[in-house]
């Protein structure tokens, strides 16, 4: 943050109380990190239990026969997860040139990655949604066996944390549109793309674990 | 007033304990896991004598200590001066980390090899029964010994380890016997076994010991222990099949066991069988009359009153699945002859 | 410090407009700072405290009666007070109040309350937030408590065990549905408050505080937080799994379809161990502030106090199969599992040891705060040493769902954690009211509830040693169980007693004169300022340079190393001379955030989520609508009011961005309004 910027700070009339590091001083907190960026953090690592607990879940009753209806393995078409996987992970990368462009000022660019970033995300809950449907046609309904309900609330779950990231990312965007989301603010954008990462994250080890590991 | 207090603790302390000891000794408890009667419940109850005295001796040390400081630290009235302020001593930290460990670690070397002693292999020279819990109750047969098949009692040798394979046709049930051994979950879709055994015959009382629904107190059992002739003899009466009354008031009942629904349900060997997968819905009651219990073991059979209450109406145990609509006094009386018959 | 925004002007762009925007919303912002509408809408940690101490202590009182009728269906043989279903509903509902609805927060309210006075911050790191869990705990509490008018209450244990729980062929009604969504909602109340005091700790403490400067009671905090945030989902998911199950047809602990029913209990223990360590280690952080104020004394081995806790917090992740030792896990996991148990008595015992040598050698003032810690050493003394006993998982399967385990886990959590929590009301009260509780009362109180506690869960050890079970509603005459039975119920009567006295000191305490600041002559920075604190909390901040920094303030050696009281330390809020202070100057004009109604509005929309969940989904959809309106509406609402009409601002550590979306309108691009 140059010192030209904060020169021009202003300052809302008791409005919002800026973070530490574009306030630039950097005694705000205890650690330098704002308490924003913290919280989101340490909600991940709880995030991190949550999925890890749904995972094992799946993990469990993936090695049990089924009574009735298919497998999940037997339904997976690979080819297609791999390629709205790709599109998930993409996204990743528009999130960071997103938080680049904010962080550069640049607030036409940061719409044009935030919507491209909410797009990309859009287009991998339509593919679960494209798949959940393929599933449930060839039998496999979420209440048809142990691996079915395990897989549809694992992968379900999964893609209502995108979903909420896709609304956090068109917020943002409002946001920028109608001016609240200065350059000074390009934290948000950060936390929003912590999370962001986060559920990318998440989808890579579900991908890797449910969908390939044998 | 305040010596007082430490006083009045330490009177406190004194009888209370004494209550709790007497009450310890006294009593007859025929559940009590402190009065083992097999050799797997001594095993158990071995491991836990040392343990619980050496836990007595902490006990009395640490208590001792708080006691001491309470009584010899107190401020006196008018002390305003202050005491020396020790901020710790890392020597005394390390010792009482050590010590507590190597204590736990001599307790680890006795606990561990038990843990694997009593595992799930089946013992030689033992015999085989086949444990099903249901709400609420236990059904026993005995797949080594021909078609015998039970509730609520448990019939076993004396001086023979008896491996239990158990599982439950419902929700998670738990044997438990505490003088022959420990509990073990009896958990639907899974099966898992035990091993019990009594030294000496006699009656040994037992209860299901995980929450099962409304009746989990009501779910009780026996294991009745007989020296080897005397179980002998037991197998041999199961194999013998009452024979379905052909007059009077026991083959009105017998009628009425059918007319009622009671056979849809109640397997009679030789006279009603039930068709069911899996078995049967509600204990087998060929040998009824051979039992002193009923209802998971809760009701005496040998007490009429109780039999009839029980036909008058079932849902006195809460939760029964048993329904068997409004009978007569006439009907009741019935019943009770026929079930007498079946001994 | 200049409170700004650091967009600059030149680099607006298209879109980007300065206009300045009201804050949207249905509502006006509430203004009122006195009166009960000003509880409904506060955002500050300590009057959030005393509403979440305030509810606790109502279904303390709930979940007591509870008891009693237990107590009294058991007091003799074939007891007839209750149906088989009303005891299996009072049991249920005892545990799960105890546990979610009584000590959690409680120690949520102490948390709330100490720990920003503690570190000397204004506030907690996002006091919209901090409201919003009260709000939803207590949206939860009430849930579940609807249920006794809606159908029944849950009757299938605190631990629920599948496939009880889950078919509804064996609890068909709805009881358990308001259990599996009410402990929902009141986990997230626990998630956020875990995250908010998390980030309190980690980064609003005071300059110089230091971690290992931390009063013990914010470490302990800390490692409690640490735990909910790892231990809350879990439950969450095992909770998830079971909903589904029940109101949509899953699988997940269906039998029939091949599930395994140890997957909840493994879910249900991975969460229920570490909360064990959240139910007693704040309270253990309570009693290590305790005993070294009446002992004259610091706390002894305050690092190993620290270690041993966060210790704790580590291990207690690796032993919830213990729970499960009659499960049929096999011999390996027993063993690993048994180990683990042993050990964990370590650093437990460490504390134990460390509060011992505390009290050795000082000035001892038997106080009602230091009767109720020492009780509650002693008493946890035996709680951990029944414990030990479980680890010796061979005889564990004689104890298990035995009255000898309801006998060990009320040593821990009542002997333990309740008298902690006791020990912490008699000696904040004065801070939080600014009046004593009467000693005489209170010192009634004390030994009625500690020769009750013991007559009660003493006998339960023999109990439970001699086969009575736990969780069942009668016993047979014959069993040897009648005299220790009767004993039990006569002492749960004595604890009822020692309750009213209680609260008979509470209803007099409001006659008793003024406490004074620092009654207790105490170490930590709450005892700096007046009593009830200021709602800014310290006049000035406080730089801390040492542990126990306000008694070090308060005292120094003379030039013969003997202690002597000095006559030149500030009090850091305005202190009357009547409470022993001199003067201070007056605060500047401080910024604190602005009272909002958007908490407890969003709060609202969970338990209509709930209600439609399980009667019409058309609730769901309106409570989905109110939170999503209430998740926009808190977002642009700015945490502090631009019209409420603060002179100076001089925001020192007040910051409240909760949420991404925050959108605090900057005012008119070039005007810098001059913050001094």
């Amino acid at each position: 943050m140059s010192t030209t910027e904060q020169s021009t700070m202003v300052v809302p009339p008791g409005g919002h109380e800026p973070h530490a590091e574009h306030a630039g001083g950097g005694h705000h907190t205890s650690t330098g990190l704002s308490n924003e960026k913290m919280a989101m953090w340490t909600f991940l690592g709880s995030e991190c239990l949550l999925f890890g607990g749904l995972i094992s879940t799946f993990l469990l009753y993936r090695g049990k026969e089924v009574v009735s209806g298919p497998e999940v393995r037997e339904l997976y078409d690979i080819p297609f997860t791999s390629v709205s996987s790709f599109i998930l992970l993409m996204s990743s990368l528009t999130m960071v040139l997103a938080l680049s462009a904010i962080q550069r000022g640049n607030h036409r660019q940061l719409r044009t990655w935030l919507l491209t970033t909410a797009l990309l995300g859009s287009t991998f809950v339509a593919g679960q949604v494209y798949e959940f449907t393929a599933f449930y046609r060839e039998g496999l309904g979420f209440t048809t066996n142990i691996q079915s309900s395990a897989f549809y609330v694992l992968t379900g779950f999964h893609g209502a944390h995108v979903t909420i990231g896709i609304v956090m990312l068109l917020s943002l965007f409002v946001m920028s549109h109608r001016g609240s989301l200065p350059t000074g603010r390009s934290e948000t954008v950060e936390i929003v793309g912590l999370y962001w990462h986060f559920v990318d994250i998440v989808w890579i080890i579900i991908f890797t674990v449910i969908y390939l590991v044998p | 007033m305040k010596v007082l207090q430490s006083r009045r603790l330490l009177r406190w302390l004194g009888p209370a304990t004494m209550v709790l000891v007497l009450g310890a000794c006294a009593g007859d408890a025929p559940q009590d896991a402190l009065d083992p009667a097999g050799p797997y419940a001594r095993s158990v109850h071995n491991l836990f004598v040392p343990v619980f005295w050496v836990a007595v001796a902490v006990f009395v040390l640490v208590q001792g200590a708080i006691v001491f400081a309470v009584i010899k630290f107190r401020r006196k009235d008018g002390d305003d001066a202050w005491p020396e302020q020790t901020h710790g001593n890392t020597r005394l930290e390390v010792g009482w980390t050590i010590l507590p460990a190597l204590v736990l670690a001599v307790m680890a070397v006795f606990t561990v090899p038990v843990i694997f002693e009593l595992d799930d292999k089946r013992p030689d020279e033992s015999i085989l029964v086949e444990v099903t819990g249901q709400q609420y109750w236990w059904a026993f047969s005995y797949p080594e010994h021909g078609d015998i098949v039970t509730a609520n009692e448990l019939h076993i040798p004396a001086g023979r380890p008896v491996f239990l394979e158990m599982t439950s046709e419902d929700v998670v049930h738990s044997f438990w016997s505490p003088r022959l051994n420990g509990k073990r979950d009896v958990t639907p879709g899974r099966v898992h076994t035990w091993t019990i055994e009594a030294d000496e015959p006699g009656v040994y009382s037992g209860q299901c010991a995980e929450f099962c629904g409304a009746s989990h107190a009501n779910m009780r059992l026996k294991v009745v222990a007989h020296d080897e002739a005397g179980f002998d003899a037991w197998v041999e009466s199961q194999h013998q099949l009452p024979e379905a009354p052909t007059d009077g008031l026991a083959a009105e009942g017998f009628e009425l066991f059918e007319t009622r629904g009671c056979a849809a349900c109640h397997d009679v060997r030789g006279q009603y069988e039930v068709v069911s997968e899996t078995s049967p819905p509600a204990p087998d009651l060929t040998h009824l009359f051979t039992r002193d219990c009923f209802a998971g073991c809760i009701y005496d059979l040998n007490d009429r009153n109780e039999v009839e209450a029980w036909l008058r109406d079932p849902q006195r145990k809460a939760g029964s699945l048993m329904v068997i609509g409004e009978l007569s006094e006439a009907d009741i009386d019935a019943l009770y002859a026929y079930l007498e018959t079946l001994r | 410090m200049a409170l700004t925004d650091d967009r600059p002007v030149l680099e607006l762009t298209a879109g980007e407009d300065a206009e300045r925007r009201e804050p949207l919303g249905v509502f006006r912002r509430p203004t009122a700072t006195t009166g009960w509408r000003s509880w409904l809408t506060s955002v500050d940690h300590k009057k959030i405290g005393i509403m979440y101490g305030a509810t606790a202590m109502v279904f303390f009182a709930i979940g007591g009666l509870e008891a009693l009728l237990i107590r009294t269906q058991l007091a003799t043989p074939d007891g007839q007070v209750l149906s088989e279903q009303a005891y299996n509903q009072a049991f249920t509902m005892h545990g799960t109040t105890m546990v979610f609805l009584v000590i959690m927060p409680m120690l949520a309210a102490f948390a709330n309350y100490l720990i920003p006075l503690m570190i000397g911050a204004r506030d907690v790191a996002f006091p919209r937030l901090n409201a919003l869990s009260y709000w939803i705990f207590l949206a939860g509490g009430l849930f579940l408590y609807s249920s006794f008018f809606l159908g029944g209450a849950p009757d299938n244990g605190w631990t629920s065990y599948a496939p009880l729980s889950n078919n509804l062929a064996y609890s068909p009604g709805m009881g358990q549905d308001f259990w599996t969504l009410g402990l929902q909602i009141t986990g997230i109340a626990s998630l956020a408050s875990a995250v908010n005091l998390i980030v309190t700790v980690i980064n609003m403490r005071a300059p110089g505080m230091t971690l290992m400067r931390m009063p013990i009671f914010v470490w302990m905090s800390l490692v409690a937080q640490f735990l909910l945030l790892f231990a809350i989902p879990v439950i969450t998911v095992a909770l998830f799994l079971l909903m589904f199950d029940r109101l949509f047809g899953a699988n997940f602990f269906n039998v029939a379809e091949g599930a395994d029913p140890l997957l909840w209990q493994h879910l249900f223990w991975i969460f229920g161990h570490p909360e064990v360590y959240i139910l007693i280690l704040p309270a253990f952080g309570i009693i290590s502030e305790v005993i070294p104020a009446f002992a004259r004394k610091p706390l002894f081995g305050y690092p190993f106090m620290v270690f041993s806790g966060v210790a704790i917090g580590f291990m207690g992740w690796g032993v919830w199969a213990h729970h499960m030792f009659a499960s049929g896990l096999g011999p390996v996991s027993v063993a690993a599992f048994s180990l683990s148990t042993m050990f964990i008595a370590v650093p437990t015992g460490v504390k134990i040891f460390n509060w011992i040598a505390t009290l050795w050698n000082g000035k001892l003032n038997f106080t009602v705060p230091m009767l109720f810690a020492v009780a509650l050493v002693s008493q946890f003394v035996i709680g951990g040493l029944s414990g030990v006993t479980h680890s010796v998982a061979p005889h564990d399967t004689q104890q298990h769902d035995t009255y000898y385990i309801v006998a060990h886990f009320h040593y821990v959590l009542f002997g333990g954690s309740m008298f902690g929590i006791f020990a912490g009301v008699y000696f904040w009260w004065p801070k939080v009211f600014g009046r004593m509780l009467s000693e005489t009362i209170g010192k009634a109180h004390f030994w009625l509830m500690f020769a009750g506690f013991n007559l009660t869960f003493g006998p339960m050890h023999i109990l439970g040693l001699q086969g009575q079970p736990r969780r069942t509603a009668t016993y047979a005459e014959g069993m040897g169980w009648d005299l220790m039975n009767q004993l039990a119920t006569w002492g749960s009567y004595l604890i009822a007693a020692s309750f009213l006295l209680w609260i008979f000191n509470v209803v007099k305490s409001r006659a008793n004169p003024p406490a004074g600041a620092d009654p207790w002559d105490a170490r930590t920075l709450e005892w700096s300022i007046s009593s009830p604190p200021p709602a800014h909390n310290f006049d000035i901040e406080p730089t801390v340079s040492q542990l126990d920094e306000w008694w070090h303030r308060k005292y120094g050696e003379d030039d013969h190393g003997v202690i002597v009281r000095r006559d030149d330390y500030e009090w850091m809020s305005v202190v009357g001379p009547e409470e022993g202070g001199t003067s201070a100057p007056p605060p500047e004009s401080i910024h604190l955030p602005s009272p909002s109604y958007w908490p407890i509005v969003l709060a609202l929309g969970l338990p209509l989520i709930a209600y439609g969940l399980l009667f019409t989904y058309w609730l769901s959809a309106l409570g989905g609508l109110v939170l999503i309106a209430s998740v926009y509406g808190w977002s642009l609402e700015p945490s502090v009011d631009p019209d409420a009409g603060h002179g100076h601002v001089e925001p020192d550590r007040v910051d409240d961005d909760d949420d991404p979306g925050t959108a605090a309108d900057p005012v008119a691009a070039g005007t810098t309004e001059e913050p001094s």
